[in-house]
């Protein structure tokens, strides 16, 4: 066979899969906004949802729109939809990160320990309350930072127990993983049963997640904190293809394995321990969104990162819509539509894969 | 040059090496052999700087194999493992180009995919190059991977002559692609590459190989041309069969068979 003929179908459907992949994903991304912000008690439809937008950055002058349309979409819907894209590009690629760097298709943001520290801090700051000395008001400062500083210590310990002996054996880390999540579940278990039934309401809402705690300000601070790591760990790509192939393997191209695992966990923890501060537990977003991007456009990191950035950040605002539609005027934790629609679908990937021979 | 000098590897109380020397020059076939748990594996990945000795060093060229930068590094020595698993679906020809990765930054150029799929033409396979990796069969694999390591180390460098360590190369291939496979290896040497394959079969290393080690129990027990090494005490001292070596009638080779009658003796002695 020529080498011309052998290069044929690559230039054929999977390439322009590829191509479009971005594209499409961008286009979905501003239908999802201007969904994000059309939808909830008060309907707004998507031609004054533009019309607000281009406004408020100066692209026209004329109205067509209320002033009360203008406050929801810019105070109330705005700051939530932009911390569930954040939040949702965190999720997934930290997902799509750790699955590489355990080559395991099964692997989820939080295997390092990062969201049961997380959570074991937040809980702590709910049930053991503020220092007087601070005053009641700090709480909604206090809860993220503890929740951060949490899912950074347990990701820290985790990866120290992996490192003994001087290298870090990613088998190790897996299962110190495991261990931290029980011994934070643990801790937690101990405040859950210490709290008193306002405490256990705050902790239970939080361990389901939710956007609500979405403000202006509070979207400003975070949003460096999660693009930071998100950008960075997109360079990470062909370091993750090579671990791919084993990690003995990816230091024979070249890669400098320890440094490489350090970072790329360091930015896990830290994407995913922002997003999880001011939104709680959110789950299958980091297990799901890459695995359904493998299936559709290969298992090359250099496409799937930012792939899997850019369809976590439509689908954790689309499952917002759901939670502030489904019971509306009540609202559901967004932990639970991202369960109740993810879990049924993993299920779904899992028994087809078995019908294809198992590869991802 | 790729050489060990005095190598010596230890883990929980245990000397998977000692004191090893071997070298590697630019242009040889080196076959590496020796009964399972003797060392082998330690030994190549010494040599490529997987495995840090607890004594001895290993050099590339002159540099200690710690001084080089693990892309330099990456630039002149492939490393062809023993079996390697990858469950996420790469098409064959995705693999072979990632042997390219210690050369670009970005994206593969035109270049770069033209010596993926001349590297998949030398082992056989251009015609599985849109075939997903995790559906190919063992030996397919195995090719796959050799034409990665041939695609990794495909030009001259400035850096210095190349390198290439193979681990078993042969173990899941038919009669047909193992001599391929080590032919190709052998070619290789015209471009003044150095090769190190660690075999299992003794007359595959008799046929190919320059030089041959023995290793046994973490040492070196024989070391030097087919003709030196390849000896029937050598064989026996190290694997502990009885063999007897003839001259190959086509070939300037030593032929190495099995001899039954040395162990029917040893079955009447005890």
């Amino acid at each position: 066979m020529s080498s011309e003929t052998a290069s044929k179908p690559f230039a054929q459907s999977p390439l322009n899969r590829r191509a479009l992949t971005l594209p499409v994903l961008l286009a979905l991304l501003a239908l999802t906004g201007i969904a994000g912000l059309g939808y909830g008690a008060m309907s707004i439809p998507p031609e004054r949802v533009i019309a607000v937008l281009a406004h408020s950055v100066g692209l026209s002058h004329n109205g067509g729109f209320s002033e009360q349309e203008a406050a929801v979409i810019l105070h109330i819907r705005l700051p939530r939809l932009i911390l569930g894209m954040l939040v949702g590009a965190a999720l997934a690629v930290a997902g799509a990160a750790m699955q590489g760097l355990f080559r395991n298709p099964l692997a989820d943001p939080g295997l390092i320990g990062v969201s049961a520290g997380a959570a074991l801090g937040a809980v702590a700051v709910i049930v053991l309350g503020v220092p007087p000395t601070l005053g009641s008001h700090t709480s909604t400062l206090l809860i993220p930072l503890a929740a951060f500083v949490g899912g950074a210590i347990a990701t820290v310990v985790v990866y120290r127990l992996a490192s003994l002996g001087g290298r870090t054996l990613v088998a190790t880390m897996l299962l110190a993983g495991i261990a931290v999540n029980a011994i934070a579940g643990a801790g937690t278990g101990v405040l859950v049963y210490l709290a008193d039934d306002a405490e256990l309401r705050s902790v239970t809402f939080w361990n389901m997640g939710s956007l609500g705690g979405a403000t202006g300000s509070s979207v400003l601070l975070i949003a460096p904190l999660i693009l930071a790591p998100v950008l960075l760990l997109t360079r990470y790509a062909r370091v993750l293809n090579a671990f791919l192939l084993g990690e003995s393997e990816a230091g024979h191209l070249g890669v400098d394995i320890e440094r490489s695992k350090r970072r790329i966990v360091a930015l896990t923890a830290l994407a995913v321990g922002a997003a999880v501060a001011l939104t709680g537990i959110i789950g299958f977003v980091g297990l799901v969104v890459p695995h359904l991007l493998r299936m559709m456009i290969g298992p090359d990191h250099r496409l799937l990162l930012p792939a899997s950035a850019l369809l976590g950040a439509c689908l954790l605002p689309a499952a917002d819509i759901a939670a502030r539609t489904l019971v509306a005027p009540a609202e559901l934790p967004i932990g639970i539509v991202t369960a109740l629609a993810g879990g049924p679908f993993f299920l779904w990937l899992l028994l087809r894969n078995r019908q294809h021979g198992g590869s991802f | 040059m790729l050489s060990a000098q005095r190598v010596s590897v230890r883990t929980a109380g245990r000397h998977l090496l000692r004191e090893v020397s071997l070298s590697v020059r630019p242009g040889e076939f080196v076959a590496v052999l020796g009964p399972n748990g003797a060392g082998k594996s330690t030994l190549l990945k010494t040599l490529v700087g997987e495995q840090k000795p607890t004594h001895g060093q290993v050099s590339m060229h002159g540099r200690r194999l710690q001084n080089w930068h693990p892309r330099e590094r990456a630039r002149l020595r492939a490393v062809l493992p023993q079996e390697l698993t990858l469950r996420f679906a790469f098409t064959a020809l995705e693999v072979v180009l990632m042997g390219r990765m210690p050369h670009i930054d970005g994206v593969e150029t035109a270049h770069d995919y033209r010596i993926a799929r001349d590297a998949l033409g030398a082992v056989d396979a251009l015609a599985l190059s849109q075939r997903l990796f995790p559906t190919l069969s063992g030996g397919e694999r195995q090719r796959v991977q050799l034409a990665r390591v041939l695609a990794q180390i495909w030009e001259p460098t400035p850096l210095g002559e190349r390198f290439l360590l193979l681990d078993e190369p042969t173990a899941a291939l038919d009669p047909a692609h193992q001599h391929a496979t080590l032919h190709l290896a052998r070619e290789l040497t015209r471009q003044n590459v150095g090769v190190l394959a660690v075999l299992h079969d003794l007359n595959l290393a008799a046929q190919y190989a320059d030089r041959v080690a023995l290793l046994k129990d973490g040492a070196i027990h024989t070391q030097g041309d087919v003709y030196q090494a390849l000896t029937a005490a050598a064989i026996n001292a190290v694997f502990d069969i009885h063999v007897e070596v003839l001259e190959h009638p086509t070939i300037n080779k030593p032929l190495v068979i099995y001899s039954p009658r040395g162990r029917q003796d040893d079955h009447r002695a005890a």
